[in-house]
């Protein structure tokens, strides 16, 4: 049981059965015979076509001999495969007529009989020449008598059947004896045609009976078949055709057809042996017009003959190839047929199948079939006479590796012969691409960044690859170049010169990759994309796949382009700007040329064309790509100045650099510039200062001292002497005196209770700092107009001041804001009373004379005001502070101090008001949710001063009054003020006289709360009956409480002009209408007293939530 | 890149053809475009180069009839068979995406070609995907 689970072995299939042969006639000769032919026969293979559709299969045939009798042919209704003999063989070894004629016809006869009397069709009648038989013999006949005895006697008979003639192999190796004939179908010829170990026919016989088969197939094919069914099966035919072609050629050279002088006498027998193994043709064809033999005999004819023959074929074959798209094999017959036209003389005729075949391989990168095609139209050429296509196609073959070195050299040299030869017309150029010839690899120039002053000498070298074997001497090489002007000049600056600076200045150029398929490069890429199908209904996926979407693209035709052996028009420019070089040997491989030029004319040049010269054939390469350029400028003299840091500080001592660009100017002996002095701005004159002188390309450098003498309006500046077109670089010390900013007022000042402010000077709302401009003017010696340069200096500080009161002492207080990176060291501060004011003393609160104020931060100082008398209505304050920057350990000028001017009104205090709140009576603390009282009493601080004296003073019984406005508010909502917040009180104009107000107020939440604030407005009368109170409910926001209306009508103009200063809470629309004003009182003149204090509140027993506010 | 993706092929085939095959041959791989990309041979007949090129005119015409990549003996010509195998056929999402491998022998061996085929094949798969 295991046995049989094993895998079975492959089954080989042995013949037990063999087909039965019959043999009759000389049994000796079959004797002899035999060994061999059972050897040999089985290892032929043979094509089984087996019926119904199966595929055809190759077997190895093995067949049992028997000798003839007549038993074992089968008698009728007997149809027993195993022992059905399947061909008759007769043997027979004469050669002799008298001997056929009085024997062996006679057994054949009877042979014959016997098998027709039994219906058996299948023969074959075998006739062995052997030459030891025959050299005994003295009266031989031709070879071919007994075979068409034969042939006369038997196979006329058969003309119903299909019959083939069958050249058979002979066992002899002799040159005679090689043609038998039968009446074999055609699909059994292939057991025999094959040849074998040890068996030989006549060089040519082969290709006959190959080229008389394909032929007889085709005309078979065509005889059962109508134009249409024909011409649809080309693709199967053509294959024939092409063989039968291909022999015939064979045949055509092997007899001498194709030769220059026609056949030899060897050709001629070779000819006659061929001709006469034909034998005599079959009867059925022997009445036709045409027939495959007939065209065979009549081709090996001639000469004319074969090349009737052979054209109609070859033509027949290319146009069937052709016109079933299998291009390649129709320009493959194409080159045969080119082969034969060069035989024949005809190179006019060959040219165009070798061009063909040439583009086709070409097209397709097929390297080893472009240079045997390109050697044979070399040759074609040569033959035309087509000189300009003879040279360039030998260049590209000097220039090709897979020719060996001498087929190389030789192309070379016949390039060189051509050159050297005198020319029948002088100056006559033939002109040739160069990219076989050599390839511009590289491009250097020097400068490097291709840009040249006018004068200047620019280097250009070129790494040229000569693809020659041999060194090439060329008389000259010339680069074409064309010349603009160009519109940008930008280009020509020393500025572009310094900015665009080539890595290397080399420029590649990509190396030609021929031969390679010319399409591939121009062909996109695939442009690849999923695609899902998906059900409509379910969502499922139905298809999957990938779509092309270039197809359209890839897939179109190839524009058929001129004929890429042809010189493609290449025209030499004649420009009037060339490089050239003379004299130059290149040898094989990398050659460096160097070109020099000296510019003249300012422009751009672009180098167009490449040519080399050798005799009278120029080598050109069209376009120089990618594009190369070089620029030749002209400059005007330039002077440059700016500052070496980002901004120029005002004060202190600040490097700027002068950058001179000579251009074509040069700088003699003696030129200098001329600075007119700015008022503010000095120029600092330093011991040694030097000057550098840069080429412009910066390559060369040099220092020179400069000499700078300085007067009262004029700084001269002697200036090195330097050549044209260079830089002088020089850096000098300026110094921007700090002027004094203007006047800053009193609404400058801090603590304001209403801050409003006029910008009195440039200095911004943040940061920046404020700055000025000086403006030099330089007289430079390269014209008679003057540069004006601006400069601007930044001062580095901001400063601010403020009034600080307490009770009736006044302090002032100055903050220096540093907006610069820089540190600086404050000294000596100082701030004066400019009115000269002898009651009034300024003194310092500040102990520090040195003080260091460092980048982006604040210094403060203060001084306390003393008097002793009335105090002025106003204060002219000067401050000043010496500063130097920390860094700086020794400055060579004694610097400026920074001033700040400001006025300081109405400062002195007036009133004070003082709040208070008390707990409700009964209790300790102030609770939340009850009502508190507030008490506030304003209380006046001087009798009648200068200041009072305004619109809102009223006298009444040499007693002064005047009326003011008061306003409780919480801005922090921590108490609700319960009744009117505010209201207007006529306060007495005299010391110590005190007003009191009475106000609830309850806290909203429990612990230490400020107070409320309270403000104090001069309440200035309305002058107009209409005021309404709206007008003054509007006055004051957020306040439900009116304001009491006082019966003063006095109409006044002025109230509308001061309106706009007053209180900022008027809104647009009263504009223009008469109302009372409210004015806020100077910060200096109100005191607040209790300002700061807080009062304790405590949060109410029942509160389920306890809010605590901490301040 | 490419150049060391082509030598590293190459050597594959070229030792894989050392080891495998004593006869003469012919062997090219053709591109995209039509184009050689590799080839080798050991014989000395120019013709060859020819034949190839012009068995590429067979394999356009049976590359859509066959769903083969191996496309058998094609041609023969001048006592060499000619035999072929195709790659468009299943690996489009590759950059080889088509190529078409051309062998001219001077025995007749589907199964030893088609081995050999098969063989190259694999190797310029995993010279393309691993380099």
């Amino acid at each position: 049981m295991d046995a049989s689970e094993e895998p079975l072995p492959p089954v080989i299939y042995t013949m037990e059965n063999k087909p039965i042969v019959t043999c009759a006639g000389d049994q000796n000769l079959f004797t002899s015979v035999y060994p061999t032919l059972s050897q040999q026969l089985p290892r032929e293979p043979m094509e089984w076509r087996r019926s119904y559709g199966r595929a055809p299969k190759m077997i190895h045939l093995e067949s049992n001999f028997v000798q003839f009798k007549e038993e074992l042919l089968p008698k009728e209704g007997n149809k027993a495969l195993l022992t059905f003999p399947f061909l008759h063989i007769y043997w027979t070894e004469c050669c002799d007529t008298e001997v056929y004629k009085a024997t062996v016809k006679d057994d054949l006869t009877k042979w014959q009989n016997v098998l027709k009397a039994h219906s058996s069709v299948d023969w074959l009648i075998v006739i062995v020449e052997n030459d030891a038989k025959k050299k005994n013999k003295t009266n031989i006949l031709p070879r071919t008598s007994i075979v068409d005895k034969i042939r006369n006697d038997f196979c006329n008979k058969q003309s119903d059947r299909r019959s083939l003639p069958l050249f058979s192999r002979c066992c002899s190796s002799s040159r005679t004896p090689w043609c038998s004939m039968t009446s074999w179908t055609p699909s059994s010829l292939s057991m025999w045609s094959t040849s074998g170990p040890g068996v030989s026919v006549p060089p040519g016989a082969l290709d006959c009976w190959v080229f008389l088969s394909c032929l007889e197939v085709l005309q078979r094919i065509e005889g059962c078949c109508d134009r249409t069914q024909i011409d649809s099966n080309i693709a199967h035919t053509v294959g024939l055709w092409s063989y039968a072609t291909e022999k015939l050629k064979s045949l055509g050279y092997l007899c001498g057809l194709v030769s220059e002088k026609g056949p030899n006498s060897e050709d001629l027998n070779r000819t006659v042996d061929l001709l006469a193994g034909l034998g005599a043709e079959r009867p059925e064809t022997a009445n036709t017009a045409q027939s495959p033999y007939k065209k065979l005999k009549e081709a090996l004819s001639s000469v004319e003959a074969f090349e009737k023959h052979y054209l109609d074929l070859s033509h027949a074959t290319i146009e069937m190839y052709t016109s079933i798209g299998r291009i390649r094999s129709a320009k493959f017959v194409g080159k045969d047929l080119a082969e034969f036209y060069m035989r024949k003389k005809a190179p006019q005729k060959a040219e165009i199948y070798l061009q063909g075949a040439l583009k086709n391989y070409l097209a397709e990168g097929w390297a080893l079939p472009i240079t045997h095609t390109r050697k044979q139209l070399a040759e074609c050429q040569k033959h035309l006479g087509q000189i300009e296509n003879y040279l360039q196609t030998s260049s590209l073959l000097a220039s090709d590796h897979h020719l060996t070195e001498e087929e190389r050299k030789h192309f070379c040299q016949e390039i060189l012969d051509f050159a050297s030869q005198p020319s029948d017309s002088p100056g006559h150029k033939i002109v040739l691409p160069m990219q076989s010839f050599a390839q511009l690899r590289d491009l250097h120039f020097d400068p490097s960044n291709a840009v040249v002053h006018v004068g200047g000498v620019l280097c250009i070298e070129i790494t040229m690859y000569s693809q020659m074997p041999v060194p090439v001497h060329v008389e000259q090489i010339v680069v074409n170049v064309h010349f603009s002007i160009e519109k940008n000049s930008y280009r020509k600056t020393a500025e572009w010169l310094t900015k665009h600076k080539m890595s290397n200045g080399i420029i590649n150029f990509p190396p030609e990759t021929a031969p390679f398929p010319v399409s591939q490069n121009s062909l996109p890429a695939l442009e690849l994309y999923e695609m899902f199908e998906r059900s409509p209904s379910d969502n499922s996926l139905n298809t999957t796949g990938i779509i092309c979407r270039n197809v359209h693209m890839l897939l179109r035709r190839q524009e058929s382009s001129s004929s890429l052996e042809m010189p493609s028009g290449v025209a030499l420019e004649e420009g009037a700007h060339v490089l050239r070089c003379s004299h130059v040997t290149l040898e094989p491989g990398a050659n460096q040329i160097t070109f020099r030029t000296q510019a003249k004319e300012p422009g751009t040049y672009t180098l167009r064309q490449l040519c080399a010269s050798v005799g009278s054939v120029w080598f050109v390469l069209p376009h120089i790509y990618p594009i190369v350029q070089y620029d030749v400028y002209s400059q005007e003299p330039q002077l440059h100045v700016e500052p070496l840091a980002d901004s120029l500080l005002a004060g202190i001592p600040q490097r700027v650099k002068f950058t001179v660009t000579t251009g074509h100017y040069t700088i003699k002996n003696g030129d200098s510039l001329q600075l007119s002095n700015a008022e503010a701005m000095l120029i600092l004159c330093q011991a040694e200062s030097r000057a550098m002188v840069y080429s412009n390309t910066r390559e060369q450098s040099s220092d020179a001292a400069l000499r700078i003498q300085s007067s009262d309006k004029v700084t001269s500046i002697s200036l090195p002497v330097a050549p044209a077109y260079h830089v002088i670089e020089f850096e000098l010390e300026v110094l921007s005196l700090p002027s004094a900013p203007a006047l800053g007022g009193e609404s400058d000042m801090l603590g304001m209770a209403e801050p409003h402010r006029k910008h009195k000077d440039k200095q911004k709302t943040g940061h920046c700092m404020v700055t000025t401009d000086h403006k030099v003017s330089i007289d430079c010696p390269w014209s008679i107009y003057s540069t004006v340069i601006a400069l601007t200096f930044s001062v580095p500080f901001r400063t601010t001041h403020a009034l600080l009161s307490s009770g009736t002492r006044k302090y002032v207080q100055v903050c220096v804001q540093n907006l610069s990176e820089l540190d600086f060291q404050l000294s000596d501060s100082y701030l004066v009373d400019t009115s000269d004011s002898t009651d009034l003393q300024l003194v310092p609160l500040n102990t520090q004379s040195q003080q260091p104020i460092y980048s982006k931060q604040s210094v403060f100082f203060v001084w306390e005001l003393k008097w002793t008398e009335e105090p002025p209505p106003s204060l002219h304050c000067r401050f000043s502070v010496g500063f130097s920057p920390a860094s700086e350990e020794q400055l060579s000028i004694s610097l400026k101090p920074y001033t700040y001017e400001f006025k300081v009104e109405n400062f002195f205090t007036l009133y004070n008001v003082k709040a208070e709140i008390f707990p409700p009576s009964g209790m300790e603390y102030c609770r939340t949710g009850s009502l508190c009282s507030l008490e506030v009493s304003i209380t006046r601080l001087s009798d009648l001063l200068e200041v009072d004296k305004d619109e809102a003073l009223t006298e009444s019984d040499e007693h002064f009054s005047t009326k003011l406005m008061y306003e409780v508010v919480d801005n922090s909502s921590n108490w609700a003020v319960c009744g009117k917040s505010c209201g207007v009180i006529s306060m007495p104009v005299a010391a110590r006289a005190t007003h009191r107000v009475h106000m609830e107020v309850m806290p909203l939440f429990a612990g230490y709360l400020p107070l409320p604030d309270v403000r104090l407005f001069k309440y200035l009368p309305h002058h107009s009956a209409h005021s309404s109170q709206l007008d003054a409910d509007s006055w004051i926001e957020n306040d439900s409480l009116s304001v009491d209306k006082h019966g003063d009508d006095q109409p006044d103009s002025s109230s509308l002009k001061s309106r706009g200063s007053v209180h900022s809470a008027c809104s647009s629309e009263h504009k223009g209408l008469p109302m009372p004003r409210l004015q806020a009182l100077p910060a200096g003149q109100v005191f607040n007293s209790s300002s700061g204090t807080q009062v304790l509140v405590i949060p109410s027993q029942d509160d389920h939530v306890l809010e605590v506010s901490v301040t | 890149m490419l150049t060391t993706r082509k030598c590293t092929i190459l050597h594959l085939i070229r030792s894989h053809i050392l080891k495998n095959t004593s006869r003469s041959f012919y062997f090219v791989i053709v591109g995209h475009y039509d184009n050689t990309v590799i080839k080798m041979k050991k014989n000395n007949h120019d013709l060859d180069e020819f034949t190839a090129h012009a068995a590429l005119d067979l394999i356009d015409e049976n590359i859509w009839l066959l769903n083969n990549m191996y496309l058998k003996t094609m041609d023969k010509f001048n006592g060499w068979f000619v035999s072929a195998f195709n790659t468009s056929a299943m690996y489009y999402a590759l950059i080889m995406l088509h190529m078409n491998f051309i062998i001219l022998h001077d025995i007749k061996q589907e199964d030893g070609i088609k081995h050999f085929f098969t063989d190259v094949y694999d190797l310029h798969i995993k010279v393309w995907y691993f380099l």
